[in-house]
């Protein structure tokens, strides 16, 4: 079953850098001069959502 | 020739294969049980976290010492890197989230340590034949257990007490609410200092059992398996990246969570 939850929880963690990346870029686009301050945040934003899935990934390798 | 393939498939394997082995953190050796294997195998004394660590404290102390006399008015050689360095961290990890030098300036220090740190970690585990000490949840857990302790002790040298009590109690709360917050800000404290142990070590750990992966197709299905070898470099490539991406991102993170309880606005 392991394997099978690490798989599902990249699903949500896609989903939602997915979304991070669009926005950021529709932000970037908008307004070029805030691409720095954009990108900053975009990291940080895609750091907390990555440590969430990697939580789930830890745990099902861990069973 | 088959026999030289698989006795270098051999020895990859045997090289490899130990930066999936910090996963069992319960189990894990010490230098000290495997003192022996000196004797026989030198190159295995780089598979052991410890040793990465003291590497690292070399480096460092290295960096430190050749460093120390380029100082001054006009920095030269070494030092316009370690001013442009200490100045990167200073306004724009720590100032910005700290609001201003008169919070911040006590925990620039503590800020680039750590990341020149976890950033020398990353590179030397990317060497190959050496393991990777950030990808063991031990030293990570470290690392974050130092974070807590500056968090707590950071926020009440720079505020006293009353600070304190305000990072853990937002004021104006009615009274039956102030257990229930209080309970949450604990939560919350802890909650980011596991988040952060597991950010690290996930993403390193992670990014080396990958690479070995890729390379051990090769392993499994001989020469046909050969383009992996080109992902395996292009994932290495990414490796680098990541090694920076996540140091910044660990100081980045603590750089948020300290200010947020040391500056009093939040």
């Amino acid at each position: 079953m392991g394997p099978i939850g690490a798989g599902i929880a990249v699903l949500g963690a896609a989903i939602g850098i997915g979304l991070i990346g669009y926005s950021a870029l529709a932000g970037m686009a908008r307004q070029p001069e805030a691409a720095a301050k954009l990108q900053t945040a975009m990291i940080i934003a895609g750091a907390l959502i990555e440590g969430v899935a990697l939580f789930a990934v830890v745990v099902c390798l861990l069973k | 020739m088959q026999e030289k393939l698989s006795a270098f498939l051999e020895y990859v394997n045997h090289h490899v294969m130990h930066h999936g082995g910090s996963l069992d953190a319960l189990t894990h050796k010490t230098i000290l049980d495997d003192l022996k294997i000196l004797g026989h195998d030198i190159l295995a004394v780089f598979h052991f976290d410890e040793t990465m660590i003291i590497l690292v404290a070399l480096l460092l102390g290295a960096l430190a010492w050749f460093g120390r006399k380029k100082i001054g008015l006009i920095p030269h050689g070494l030092g316009v890197i370690l001013e442009k360095y200490v100045l990167f961290i200073r306004d724009d990890i720590v100032y910005p989230n700290f609001g201003g030098a008169a919070y911040g300036r006590r925990f620039v220090p503590f800020f680039c340590s750590i990341f020149l740190f976890i950033l020398l970690s990353n590179f030397l585990g990317l060497i190959p034949l050496f393991t990777c000490a950030t990808g063991n949840v031990n030293i990570t857990a470290a690392l974050a257990t130092i974070f807590l302790g500056v968090s707590l002790w950071g926020t009440l040298r720079q505020g006293g007490a009353h600070a304190l009590v305000h990072a853990l109690l937002p004021a104006g709360l009615p009274g039956p609410m102030k257990p229930v917050m209080f309970l949450m800000e604990i939560i919350s404290l802890f909650s980011r200092t596991f988040a952060l142990t597991m950010r690290l070590f996930a993403n390193m750990l992670g990014g080396h059992v990958v690479l070995y992966a890729m390379v051990s197709l090769t392993a499994i299905f001989g020469a046909v398996a050969a383009p992996s070898l080109a992902v395996a470099i292009c994932l290495y490539l990414f490796e680098v990246f990541v090694a920076f991406l996540q140091a910044y991102v660990f100081t980045m993170l603590s750089a948020i969570f300290i200010g947020m309880m040391v500056h009093p606005q939040h």
